[in-house]
């Protein structure tokens, strides 16, 4: 298990290097410079020439390039922001925890309402309950995220209910002053409705998944077998169907990583969540090459990390499955 | 504050179409809150006040120390009649890119570090200018130097006196192209700044013209005992942007980037604390978000929301609408190199074809005038009198026949020559009005016989190829710097290389006019010459100009003697206060 580790966390190192290089050149391609920001007619293309040097893209191309690799894998330097003037590292080591929190929030959320809505739907298929649960994640499943968190943001935080704020990590006027527990609190109130609405969409999707594979595990032999013996139909349930049909679930969990990463792009922007998506949008709208290239680095990262954790959590969940 | 530089930045952003609201963080002509009850105009119903409008007019520029405005300020003070503490929340679309003014890009940073940082002047409603950093100025006989006699008694933040030497410094700094600070061209006539003694600076010109004070005193102070052994092109690296110290009414306190930036007030500032204790702009992105915080009282004030918020918001009580005149303009430019537009006359046909008052009040919600000129109509320079090309497509198809463009084929598109009037009308992604107008303007041109095929791009793509002069017409928009200069957009020297004269225009008469304008130090002669020029331009209609916008300023109640004004918003700032029963937070 550990070599297998080892060996695709080694196989990533070149799939990243090409991401790199691919993003690196394509970014360039794309028609405008990064100098265009200064769109003003009262400046000299004299004074273009002066900022498109200090960015170092005076260079041939190829320099470019080596020059980033180098700064990259041997000084771990992502470089300067051209728009934001910091260090492209700060900012997303300023960014990323918070991205991660939403995100990871949102999949717990996924996981355990998707899981539990798909196990009572199967349980009672064909109930009341059942349907509610299906239109009920039809519903949110196809509803797209912006909309949601609009209709969220109406219901909870303002429009009809004021119980959440709308916006934002935390309060930006008492935060400081606040005591560690009411900070703790503060952020909690905070998360909960970017994280529901990032979360729920994904949750739809996994509980008709885990309804259909409970369908279909409930109706083999060995449940029959359970039941046979007396089991408790919570105990037939739990211990023996749930067990099986969870593991094809599995490997969802890994493979929605990336998903609600991308998915945080839109929700950040309207719950002014300061994450890695709205650092990512600003930087592609004004070509700013080294943060562009950074971010798409982590979001290649997440991607491959995704699928590593849902292979590795299949062969924990699955005796059959060995990795070798 | 200072609104010179401010105009460059607002530029930058409007071109990226960040959206509409973004492009009026210049300056702007307002309205001054009516004593008593706001009233309501402007279709504006419900609950929220509106303040009435009082217009500034720009008085042309002058060289005198005009103390109006800091007087009243003093005075203000002085009286102490109102309740220091409170703090103002302000929504705004972007993050700050970073705090050091010389390498600030962006409506975000220059809003804040104006708050900051001290200028050697204020620029006042009317656009005159009023004591800053310098209490007094001089000019030389010869009008070859301008001496700033400076205030001794401001702090920068840490403790240090504001000396000239700071001044000379920033200078110094300011035109370093090492620095490529963006308005660096506006130093081009100062040939030197010499310390005189630690509180007089004198400025040296190559020549004389009329904007000699203003190119002097553009540009923020910066403090030389903290940057001054900074190698100029490591300034933009410098940690300094992230935690800056200034000299201004606020202080710096905090930066979480993307969410919010807090700053606190000066208690030693020279003239007396503002009464504000606390400013936090809170960065939200999203419109519709930025409109729901307002209304649920999570952010105090939004500049220039898009009109499309108002039936969402014009019903709080708990809100006043600032209505003030944005200093961009929105028009539709036409490629002259294209042979459809080569004609005079068919350009003026276009114009006339298109129905201005029906864009703006159909999107713009009225809050807008159809703009006559490239000159801004809150400038001095700018000629009231220019002729117009009012709506009328019958006058439009006649002129379009005498050009020899008619339907001959029955296909309802005016034809010449077998060739079809037919063209590809660009506008920048995210501006939804643009969006919007594009489109009106394609039914509008339908109707006299001219195909429009819309393209709706990439806002750093298309400013590519419109400088490549690779477009056949867009709509797009300025702002105006307080400098009236038309050099830049429609001097014949521009018409063939990459440049801002998108359009290719060239006519040796507005040329002649420009350039003996530009170098009138009479602001009389000036001024004479300028409208001129307009008329020329507007005869051409190389563009047709479409509107100058309004632009509405959200405010909470709770705070009082908000005055908003043509120069910015903040102008007054030091001055807003809340009564302690009504404060929040």
């Amino acid at each position: 298990m550990l070599s297998f580790i080892l060996r695709r966390l080694l196989i990533a190192i070149p799939i990243l290097f090409g991401l790199l290089t691919v993003n690196f050149f394509l970014i360039r391609l794309a028609p405008g410079d990064p100098a265009d920001l200064y769109i003003d007619k009262d400046m000299d293309a004299e004074v273009k020439a002066n900022i498109m040097k200090s960015m170092g893209l005076d260079q041939p191309v190829h320099i470019q390039y080596t020059r980033y690799l180098k700064n990259v894998f041997i000084d771990f330097d992502f470089g300067l922001s051209y728009t934001k003037k910091a260090p492209v590292k700060d900012l997303i080591l300023e960014a990323v925890p918070n991205t991660i929190q939403l995100s990871l929030l949102a999949l717990g959320i996924q996981i355990f309402l998707g899981i539990m809505i798909g196990i009572f739907s199967a349980a009672k298929q064909s109930t009341w309950i059942d349907g509610t649960a299906r239109v009920g994640s039809l519903f949110f499943y196809s509803m797209p995220s912006f909309y949601l968190a609009l209709v969220f943001i109406f219901i909870f935080a303002g429009g009809v209910f004021y119980i959440f704020p709308s916006s934002g990590m935390v309060n930006p006027v008492t935060y400081e002053s606040m005591s560690f527990g009411e900070k703790i609190w503060d952020r909690i109130v905070h998360i909960f409705l970017p994280a529901i609405t990032l979360g729920i969409g994904g949750a739809a999707g996994m509980s008709r998944y885990m309804r259909g594979e409970l369908l279909e595990v409930i109706r083999q032999d060995y449940i029959r077998t359970a039941r046979a013996k007396g089991l408790t139909e919570t105990a037939v349930l739990f211990k023996h169907a749930v067990k099986n049909a969870i593991i094809p679930i599995i490997t969802l969990i890994g493979l929605s990583l990336p998903v609600l990463f991308s998915g945080s792009v839109i929700i950040e922007s309207v719950f002014a969540w300061p994450g890695m998506g709205r650092l990512a949008v600003e930087a592609a709208f004004q070509r700013d090459y080294p943060m562009f290239l950074a971010i798409n680095l982590i979001f290649g990262t997440v991607v491959i990390m995704g699928s590593l954790i849902a292979d590795i959590l299949y062969a924990v969940a699955d005796p059959k499955v060995r990795l070798s | 504050m200072n609104p010179f530089f401010r105009s460059l930045t607002v530029i930058v952003l409007f071109w990226l179409g960040m959206s509409l609201s973004l492009t009026s963080c210049g300056t702007k002509k307002t309205t001054t809150p009516a004593p008593g009850k706001p009233r309501k105009i402007l279709g504006l119903e419900g609950g929220a006040g509106l303040v009435n409008v009082s217009k500034h007019k720009d008085q042309g520029h002058s060289h005198k120390v005009v103390t109006t405005w800091t007087d009243k300020l003093k005075k203000f003070k002085e009286e102490k009649k109102y309740d220091e503490g409170g703090t103002l929340v302000v929504g705004i679309k972007g993050d700050a890119s970073t705090l050091l003014p010389v390498t600030a890009v962006g409506v975000t940073s220059q809003q804040v570090y104006s708050l900051l940082f001290l200028t050697l002047t204020t620029t006042n409603p009317d656009f005159s200018h009023g004591p800053g950093l310098a209490k007094s100025w001089e000019f030389s006989e010869d009008q070859l130097q301008i001496t700033f006699h400076l205030n001794d008694n401001v702090f920068w933040h840490d403790g240090v006196k504001t000396t000239a030497h700071d001044v000379k410094f920033s200078f110094e700094r300011q035109r370093d192209p090492k620095v490529a600070w963006s308005a660096i061209k506006w130093k081009d006539h100062i040939s030197k700044c010499e310390v005189i003694d630690d509180f007089t600076v004198k400025f040296y010109f190559t020549k004389k013209y009329p904007y000699q004070l203003m190119d002097a005193a553009v540009g923020a102070i910066m403090p030389k005992h903290i940057l001054g052994n900074v190698p100029p092109g490591e300034l933009k690296n410098h940690s300094f942007g992230q935690n800056p110290i200034g000299n201004g009414p606020f202080k710096f306190k905090l930066w979480k980037r993307n969410d919010r930036i807090e700053i606190v007030a000066n208690e030693k500032y020279h003239t007396g604390r503002p009464p504000l204790d606390r400013i936090i702009f809170r960065i939200i992105t999203d419109e519709d978000q930025l409109a729901h915080s307002l209304k649920i009282g999570e952010v105090d004030f939004v500049e220039a929301l898009a009109v499309s918020k108002i039936p969402r918001l014009n019903k709080e009580s708990s809100l006043v609408a600032h209505v003030v005149d944005s200093r961009s303009y929105t028009y539709l430019a036409w490629n002259l190199r294209n042979p459809l537009f080569t004609s005079k006359k068919v350009r003026h046909a276009l114009t006339m074809s298109i129905n201005r008052k029906e864009i703006i009040d159909s999107h713009l919600k009225g809050f807008g005038e159809i703009c006559k000129g490239p000159v801004s109509p809150i400038l001095a320079a700018s000629n009231p009198n220019l002729p117009e090309f009012p709506f009328d497509p019958q006058k439009a198809r006649d002129l379009f026949a005498a050009e020899g463009w008619r339907d001959t084929d029955g296909d309802k598109i005016l034809d010449k020559d077998g060739k079809k009037f037919s063209f590809v009308l660009k506008t920048n992604k995210g501006n939804s009005i643009r969006e919007k107008i594009v489109v009106q303007i394609q039914d509008m041109l339908k109707q006299v016989g001219v195909e429009v095929k819309t393209n709706i791009m990439d806002a750093p793509v298309m400013f590519a190829q419109l400088k490549k002069k690779e477009f056949e017409a867009v709509v797009v928009g300025w702002s105006v710097s307080l400098k009236t200069d038309m050099t830049t957009l429609w001097h014949s020297k521009q018409a063939n290389t990459e440049s801002f004269n998108f359009t290719s225009y060239s006519n040796p008469d507005f040329d002649k006019y420009n350039d003996t304008a530009v170098m009138e130090p009479d602001a009389l002669k000036a001024q004479e010459l300028w409208w001129k020029a307009q008329e020329v331009i507007v005869q051409d209609q190389p563009y047709t100009f479409l509107f100058v916008p309004k632009d509405i300023n959200w405010v909470h109640k709770r705070f009082q003697n908000v005055q908003m004004e043509t120069v910015g918003w903040h102008i007054n700032l030091e001055q807003w206060w809340v009564k302690k029963a009504d404060r929040k937070y």
